[in-house]
């Protein structure tokens, strides 16, 4: 899950203010998800990556995004090569069992796939650079219910939470001479999995019976105006950034007007739709 | 708001709850009504109804819990049956037993700040208020951690941060220092005594420790079986020594001291002070001078124990955490002979577990080596190695799975490959040699928690391992449950085991190990005798320890010729004593 987690570092990224983060991604979401031009969506691309560097997030992640993405892709572009419906003309690269595959279809699927790429890699750029705290009292600026945000946040937390009680349990267990690594697949069903994931669910109703408890002892819920410690108001670099990203998108946006958005096949591939 | 000037902080009376699906009432009859700005501390065995009484005082039992529930219960004058928990929370602070239990934000700034916000508090007020918390709880250097990273200790006093930026009127804790060092603990006793002084707080804690209870309380209240059977200032209270030993509460070693002494000194009032204590005997012992020194030199020879031969051997280990940069063990060598009964103290965060994890081979050093009996280990597995080498975990609940005490004991040794006979040998040793003949058929889970420490204890020693190590046996146990804890290790010890004991508890160090390590910041700052370690006291500082009452009391008493290194009450008083006979 290293994908979905914050990691502490001091960069102008880290820096930035969720709000603005969000709306930097918003901006990015839009252009990618309204434009199929394959230039634009490889520039948003691009200027993730470029914001990934800045803010430092491990390029191991991306690795992992495009292992992900890349299994999509290849799926979709298999899929929109046999069953993609020509509108126009159409080039068969080869048939299959009586099926042909079309490169526009193909093309077709290639796009989404980087359409995909564009939208999941703007996510790190928030999700790994801001911590929940901040994440959350951003949240509550935009005016939704802190029940709804809460829920969010301790979301957030209960990963990390049930894999540090699954690891002291596998621990505690191995300890005891168990090895699941050693187990062939019917072992592990019928003896491997069980001493850990009894202890863990047990463990698990337990603590979320007392941290029900805690969260209402420590006043959750009052019916006084909540406050919140960190300090979401926009700083100059915040404005910066915003400008920055709004201008980069509504570039991108008069570009896909100027060579196509795309629609029907692939705008940037039709000669035609440039004037 | 209905409050009134005129009310009681805390008003009990005739009260009698039932948890919900059970038959017998957790606390029978109780009246306690605590005025504002007292300091009171509540002791009992396991099982007394401590965490339930506490409970009741922000109105968690019954608006969380359920339950039955007889009798008045007033809190600040709010009715707790009519009151939700959070009109309760701008009132009552209340830390329970398990620190994890209760964080549940992403760093530490966050979570010290979560009530705060919840109640309102201005942000300016909140940071002020976080800053002056987090030096009291010694927490300033890590705010931006998240809770997860910090050790057990840490995030006790987490726990209380994050109440006590509330600032109510009452703070509750329910054992608020199981997992302290003794001046972690007496420390979180002091803070709540000088918030108490300061800021008029109410004060509860409930607890184990009863030096600190004795320390620092206006008034003790004992519980026993949901009643409670004792109350008023603490030399009182801890005069009952026949009462508290019967219901297994411990009595401060200084008072102990005294009522062993009682016929000797003609007193019939014991102190609870160390000073007053002190100066009662020095007194006494005026003009005189114990020479003992003879007997002592004797004794020396035929106990201390010879110092390690190499059976468990560590030369040089340093450890680091993936992704830190701080070492958690630095250059440490140690060696411990076989059939040895170490004791390792240290302060919270020291590295003690670190250390026995690297031991144990579920960390491996970053460098240095480790030798079990002459073979280094550093390709072990730790399942394999659990036929050599066993390590009791503090939290026993995070292996019982079984439907029975017997199936779980067995379920070890099962894994070492034991044939059938050798599984049914091994279950019955290590179910006799933990006491827990009786609830073999038991389900683990019904047992208490004192017993399912115990199996926890067999889970392990039924693999037949030749070294025991027990981490921090004694949290969250009584007085009782920790005596028989350590005295099964002893048990274990004289049937040829290795033991060693990481532990907080320093007069169960001073009664059970021969040979103590200290650990300070990643590293061993001594290792000697435990008598001898004991007399180091600036060192100890260091570490946030401090020896043992019992020593404590005699080191005062040195310049009359009492042995400063005294590990226990009955060695004093025979000294003592035998003085007055002649």
């Amino acid at each position: 899950m290293s994908l979905l987690t914050f990691i502490k570092k001091d960069t102008p990224v880290h820096r930035l203010n969720p709000l603005t983060k969000m709306f930097m991604i918003g901006i990015l979401w839009i252009v990618a998800f309204v434009s199929a031009n394959m230039i634009v969506m490889l520039a948003v691309l691009v200027f993730n990556i470029i914001i990934w560097f800045i803010g430092k997030i491990p390029f191991s992640n991306l690795k992992i995004l495009l292992g992900v993405v890349a299994i999509v892709g290849i799926l979709m572009i298999v899929i929109q090569g046999f069953f993609w419906h020509p509108t126009g003309e159409y080039t068969t690269l080869f048939s299959l069992l009586g099926k042909d595959f079309l490169l526009e279809g193909a093309l077709f699927g290639l796009t989404l796939a980087v359409k995909l790429l564009a939208i999941a890699s703007a996510i790190p750029i928030l999700v790994m650079t801001t911590p929940v705290s901040p994440f959350m009292a951003a949240l509550a600026a935009l005016k939704l219910p802190f029940k709804f945000i809460f829920v969010f946040g301790t979301a957030m937390r209960l990963v990390p939470l049930v894999q540090e009680v699954f690891d002291e349990i596998r621990e505690a267990q191995r300890l005891r001479g168990h090895n699941i690594t050693r187990m062939n697949l019917w072992k592990k069903i019928t003896k491997g999995y069980l001493p850990l994931f009894i202890p863990l669910l047990l463990s698990l109703l337990r603590k979320t019976n007392d941290m029900d408890i805690a969260i209402e002892s420590r006043a959750f819920g009052a019916p006084v105006k909540r406050s919140y410690l960190e300090d979401v108001s926009l700083k100059g670099r915040d404005y910066f950034a915003m400008i920055v990203v709004f201008a980069f998108g509504a570039g991108l946006m008069w570009l896909s007007s100027y060579m196509g958005w795309g629609a029907g096949v692939t705008g940037w591939m039709a000669p035609a739709a440039v004037p | 708001m209905p409050e009134t000037e005129t009310h009681n902080a805390i008003e009990l009376v005739n009260l009698t709850y039932t948890y919900p699906e059970q038959d017998q009432p957790a606390l029978k009859d109780v009246t306690l009504v605590i005025e504002k700005g007292e300091y009171v501390v509540v002791v009992g065995p396991n099982g007394a109804g401590k965490t339930t009484l506490c409970l009741h005082m922000n109105g968690v039992i019954p608006n969380v819990l359920g339950g039955r529930i007889k009798g008045k219960s007033e809190i600040m004058g709010l009715n707790t049956r009519r009151h939700h928990v959070y009109d309760m929370a701008l009132h009552v602070g209340i830390v329970l037993q398990d620190p994890e239990a209760q964080l549940f934000t992403s760093d530490v700034r966050s979570e010290v700040a979560f009530a705060a916000e919840n109640l309102g508090v201005p942000r300016e007020e909140m940071i002020k208020r976080i800053d002056w918390i987090l030096d009291v709880v010694r927490l300033k250097d890590f705010v931006d951690r998240p809770p997860a990273q910090l050790s057990g200790g840490q995030k006790q006093r987490l726990a209380i941060a994050s109440s006590l930026v509330m600032q109510p009127n009452i703070i509750v804790l329910d054992e608020p220092t199981s997992q302290l060092d003794p001046i972690g603990s007496q420390e979180v006793f002091s803070v709540l005594r000088d918030l108490n002084k300061e800021l008029d707080m109410t004060v509860l804690i409930s607890t184990h420790k009863s030096d600190y209870a004795a320390k620092f309380a206006d008034r003790v209240v004992v519980l026993n079986e949901g009643k409670i059977v004792a109350e008023g200032p603490p030399e009182n209270v801890f005069s009952q020594v026949d009462l508290l030993d019967k219901i297994n509460v411990q009595v401060p070693a200084i008072t102990r001291v005294e009522w062993e002494m009682k016929s000797e000194l003609g007193i019939t009032d014991f102190s609870i002070h160390l000073d007053e204590t002190s100066a009662k005997l020095k007194k006494f012992l005026k003009g005189k001078n114990i020479v003992w020194e003879t007997l002592t030199d004797q004794e020396k020879t035929s106990e201390t124990p010879a110092l390690g031969e190499g059976y468990v051997e560590l030369d040089q280990v340093t450890f680091q955490y993936p992704g830190t940069k701080v070492n958690a063990l630095q250059d440490v060598s140690l060696s411990v002979g076989k059939g040895e009964f170490v004791g390792i103290i240290g302060q919270n965060g020291a590295g003690k577990t670190t250390l026995v994890k690297n031991i144990i081979g579920l960390l491996k050093p970053t460098s240095g080596k480790i030798l079990i009996d002459g073979k280094d280990i550093s390709e072990e597995l730790v399942e394999e190695m659990a036929q050599t080498i066993g390590l009791v975990l503090q939290n026993p609940d995070a292996q019982l799975f079984e439907m029975s005490v017997e199936e779980e004991v067995a379920f070890g040794a099962i894994n070492m490959g034991f044939s059938e006979v050798e599984v049914a040998e091994q279950v019955e040793y290590a179910i006799a040699a933990t006491g827990l003949e009786e609830f073999k058929e038991n389900y683990p889970f019904n047992l208490s928690f004192g017993d399912r420490r115990k199996l926890s204890v067999a889970a392990v020693v039924s693999m037949n391992p030749d070294i025991l190590i027990f981490d921090e046996p004694t949290t969250g146990q009584d007085y009782k449950g920790r005596r028989e804890l350590a005295d099964i290790a002893r048990n274990l010890n004289e049937r040829g085991r290795t033991i060693i004991m990481i532990t907080h508890d320093m007069d169960l160090i001073a009664e059970y190990t021969r040979r103590l390590i200290v650990m300070g910041t990643s590293r061993i700052l001594v290792d000697g005798p435990t008598e001898e370690v004991f007399q180091q006291v600036d060192l100890l500082a260091e570490t946030f320890i401090e020896p043992p009452q019992i020593t404590q009391l005699a080191q005062s008493l040195e310049k009359y010729g009492v042995p400063g290194e005294i590990l226990a009450v009955e060695e004093l008083c025979q000294i003592l004593k035998k003085e007055m006979g002649k």
